[in-house]
């Protein structure tokens, strides 16, 4: 890399937030540099200071903000002040949420013609087909909600190359996509990058994506830059003992739960399932059949793992399980007792005994209650405790659950997203319940904190006899969790498998795709691992 | 377009609800309509006479049913205190009101609009916070106080505007709309227009200042909203000029919530305009209704609330309709 001129360069950055409560150091003297035509990888957790190092340089922090340090764009240095408006002149960037990257009002060729003057319509219309839009005329007079996530995303990169950049920041762009679309969009920038020598500052949380897009790695923590080199060095030998921890964390380097074979009979049993939502749109037909004719057996104490993108059902299967949306064929039968002939007493029953734990812990938390107000509800709800059992049996859970009961007296919004998901969990809990639904439970989780929380479903599963239903669109997380894991597309399971077995011999073409699409650090743990 | 039947068909749902509800409870209050309508001095036997006339002795339902039978030939009854068919009344009176809240809301949209776009795009300044201030002030202003001072300041010690009414007593011009602004402009004398316009600036003003204090702050508050979304960051980094990113990326998006309110607030002017016509002795349906509901005219009442119901009714459905034309993603299914 020495040698090549860079692109942009910052030697002794340092950022400091000023809130009311006082200032804080966010970067603390950072170097960096980033060359033409390379992808430098920013990988960190949240708060490292990954996002904030480019908002910085583009002048995109409060004005509160004060920053100081030497930024050099295109030959010419000066404070990041100074050198902003050539830092921008020179950058796009492409944001983690393309759905609000883009202006919902304006069609993608008014937006296109705003950023892009000196483009005439058939070069916008260009642009668009090498960004990979299908029917970009038309794509042109398009509103952004008529796109899915991924069109989104490729909208708002073409919006970026209409700019012309020489620096192109990717702030986690393709954390909101399901995994067959982030491989199209992380070739589609690799792609990019090559034709038009564009660098590419990609910043992610997410050591797998990294690793299959980035030349080099910077890796973060605290403001600061811990180490930088090749990526496949710093994926198969960190120094530093963070990487190497980051490494470990992640979840596709874990081993595999072990399946305890359980031969009681099943737990939910749920045959030829069908679910139907009523479709907005007349034309194409009054009904959408989400779920179509599905079968599994969930055993006693055993975790199966439902993966698949999104749109495939997962969720709504979820829903269905818990009585959320009524199905309009099949059965579902929780110990034994059929869900749709369910009394109110046995319904009642039934709703204890089946708990479910969201993806997003502050929507799944009242915003206006304390926490011990919402531990205490379930138990008002489901038992005839007094008061003091009530508070002995949240103490119990919030000491399990590595909760200070000091957070009792707190709302939602003063938690951080792992302390909420634990509460999350301490209530489903609460209740002694025998079956946890799991909706992509960790996806909103830093990389360190869902490893915690997996070993804690882990080993809460062991102690209080669960049965887990596990939804994720992230075979790692799966890998880690489950006994079995069943593979869903277009409303059906299409593989269900021991998940030693399906990683070892996919048989289905889905699985195979889902697999090799998959950003897991397999490869580099594995030689790792031959190395000791 | 089957949207459009089927909120035509709910608006009429609205509509009948109201009559219904205005009907019966005028029958409620505890007085005597036939006595009202033959006066103070009646004898009991002209009373009974008046009843048999105006039908008041009919079962209720029987009323009702021929009340209703009324109004859809476009019949809203004859006024207890003028004898007068109170459509003529209705529609002399009601385009001066119409007139006024039309004009104060135009008014407030023009100043509010671009007063809450420099209010955002100046957050927590100086400028900001003055805004916000006289917001708030507009807002909480009475507005017969306020009408009071214009007249005692503007009209009384400077003589700028007439204290009253809509005309000069010598001026007079064809009526074809009843808007005396449309009508003094085709009656192409400038002397004309220039004599409606001092009539209208006061009471236009007292009116304009709640929705106009309201309009900053909303399109403030939805301004700064949108102007924190990706997508506004992402065209000023891209180098889109700052007033395009103002009036033309961010305002659409947030017209859209503030719309909503505003429309509501024009209706509720047109409802609450008796205020501003009583202070400055305007013609207006306001004016006409306070004197009804004194003299306990109910066939007026019953007819001014419905002509209300029906202001509302038609401005929430332009709303969803301006809406529906401002974001793409609102569909009118």
């Amino acid at each position: 890399m020495a040698g090549r001129e860079s692109v942009l360069a910052m030697h002794d950055l340092r950022v400091t937030f000023n809130p009311p409560t006082g200032p804080v150091d966010a970067i603390r003297g950072l170097d960096l540099a980033i060359h033409a035509g390379e992808v430098l990888g920013i990988v960190g957790e949240s708060g490292s200071g990954k996002s904030v190092t480019f908002r910085s340089v583009l002048g995109l922090t409060p004005p509160s903000a004060t920053t100081s340090g030497t930024i050099t764009v295109g030959g010419k240095s000066g404070t990041p002040t100074e050198m902003a408006p050539e830092a921008r002149a020179i950058s796009a960037m492409v944001y983690q949420n393309p759905g609000a990257a883009l202006n919902p009002v304006f069609t993608i060729g008014q937006q296109l013609t705003l950023v892009a003057q000196d483009e005439n319509e058939s070069n916008l219309a260009d642009l668009l087909d090498q960004v990979g839009l299908p029917e970009p005329a038309k794509a042109l007079d398009s509103y952004p909600h008529e796109f899915s996530g991924g069109m989104q995303q490729r909208a708002v990169i073409a919006m970026a190359l209409a700019q012309r950049p020489k620096l192109l920041v990717a702030d986690e762009p393709t954390t909101a996509l399901d995994v067959t679309t982030e491989t199209q969009i992380l070739d589609l920038l690799v792609k990019l990058g090559n034709e038009r020598q564009i660098a590419i500052a990609f910043i992610s949380h997410d050591l797998g994506v990294i690793g299959k897009i980035a030349d080099r790695v910077a890796v973060m923590r605290n403001g600061e830059v811990l180490e930088t080199g090749a990526t496949q060095q710093i994926l198969t030998n960190p120094e530093h003992p963070y990487t190497q921890m980051l490494i470990a964390s992640s979840p596709g380097a874990r081993e595999t739960a072990t399946f305890t074979a359980a031969d009681e009979p099943g737990l939910l049993e749920i045959d030829n399932l069908t679910v139907e939502y009523r479709n907005r749109d007349r034309r194409a037909g009054r009904k959408v059949r989400v779920i179509e004719g599905l079968g599994l057996t969930v055993a006693k104490g055993e975790t199966v793992a439902l993966v698949g993108e999104s749109g495939s059902g997962k969720s709504t299967l979820a829903n269905a399980v818990v009585g959320l949306v009524p199905h309009v064929e099949g059965s579902i039968r929780f110990d034994g007792q059929d869900l749709a002939t369910m009394t109110r007493a046995e319904k009642k029953a039934f709703r204890s005994k089946v708990q479910v734990v969201f993806q997003n812990p502050l929507l799944s938390l009242s915003p206006r209650r304390t926490i011990a107000w919402q531990l205490h509800e379930p138990l008002r709800l489901y038992t005839d405790h007094t008061k003091a059992e009530r508070d002995e049996r949240i103490a119990e859970l919030m000491g399990r659950l590595d909760l200070d009961t000091e957070l009792l007296d707190r709302r939602p919004h003063e938690l951080s997203g792992g302390q909420a998901q634990r509460v999350v969990l301490a209530r489903a809990l609460a209740v002694d319940p025998t079956l946890i639904v799991f909706d992509e439970p960790t996806s909103a989780l830093d990389v360190s904190v869902q490893v915690e929380v997996l070993e804690l479903l882990n080993e809460l599963k062991v102690e209080r006899e669960l049965t887990y239903l596990f939804i994720t669109h992230d075979l790692a997380v799966a890998r880690h969790l489950a006994d079995r894991i069943a593979v869903m597309q277009h409303g059906k399971i299409v593989e269900l498998r021991e998940t030693q077995d399906l990683f070892d011999d996919p048989q289905h073409p889905y699985t195979r795709t889902l697999l090799a699409s998959s950003a897991s650090l397999e490869a580099p743990a594995a030689s790792g691992a031959s190395r000791d | 377009m089957p949207y459009l039947v089927r909120r035509f068909l709910t608006s009429l749902l609205v509509i009948l609800g109201v009559i219904t509800i205005t009907f019966v409870v005028a029958r409620l209050v505890p007085s005597d309509p036939a006595a009202l309508y033959a006066g103070p001095r009646a004898r009991p036997a002209q009373v009974e006479q008046v009843r048999q006339d105006l039908k008041l002795d009919a079962p209720i339902v029987e009323q009702y049913v021929s009340y209703l039978g009324e109004l859809s030939r476009g019949d809203l009854g004859i006024s207890f205190a003028t004898r007068q068919p109170i459509l003529d009344d209705v529609v002399d009176r009601f385009p001066a009101t119409l007139e006024l809240a039309l004009l104060a809301t135009l008014l407030s949209m023009v100043i509010g609009i671009p007063l809450g776009v420099r209010a955002a795009a100046r957050q927590n300044k100086a400028s900001d916070t003055s805004l916000r201030l006289l917001a708030v002030t507009g807002v909480s202003i009475p507005v017969f106080w306020a009408a009071l001072l214009l007249q005692l300041f503007f009209a009384s010690r400077l003589g700028w505007f007439p204290l009253s009414g809509r005309l000069p007593s010598d001026v007079s011009f064809n009526e074809p709309t009843g808007f005396f602004l449309i009508d003094s402009i085709l009656s192409a004398s400038p002397s004309n227009v220039w004599a409606v316009l001092r009539h209208l600036a006061m009471p236009v003003t007292v009116m304009a200042l709640f929705p106009l204090g309201l309009t900053t702050r909303l399109i403030r508050s939805s301004m700064i909203d949108v102007l924190a979304e990706p997508y506004s960051e992402a065209a000023r980094l891209a180098g889109v000029p700052e007033r395009t990113v103002l009036y033309r990326l961010a305002l659409k998006n947030a017209l859209a919530p503030a719309l909503t309110i505003l429309g509501l607030t024009f209706a509720f002017s047109v409802s609450s305009a008796f205020l501003v016509e009583a202070v400055f002795g305007w013609p207006g349906i306001g004016s006409y209704l306070t004197s009804a509901i004194q003299r306990l005219d109910f066939p007026v009442i019953t007819a001014g609330a419905l002509v209300i119901t029906v202001v509302y009714v038609v401005v929430n459905l332009l709303l969803d309709l301006l809406h529906a034309k401002i974001d793409p993603r609102v569909q009118l299914s």
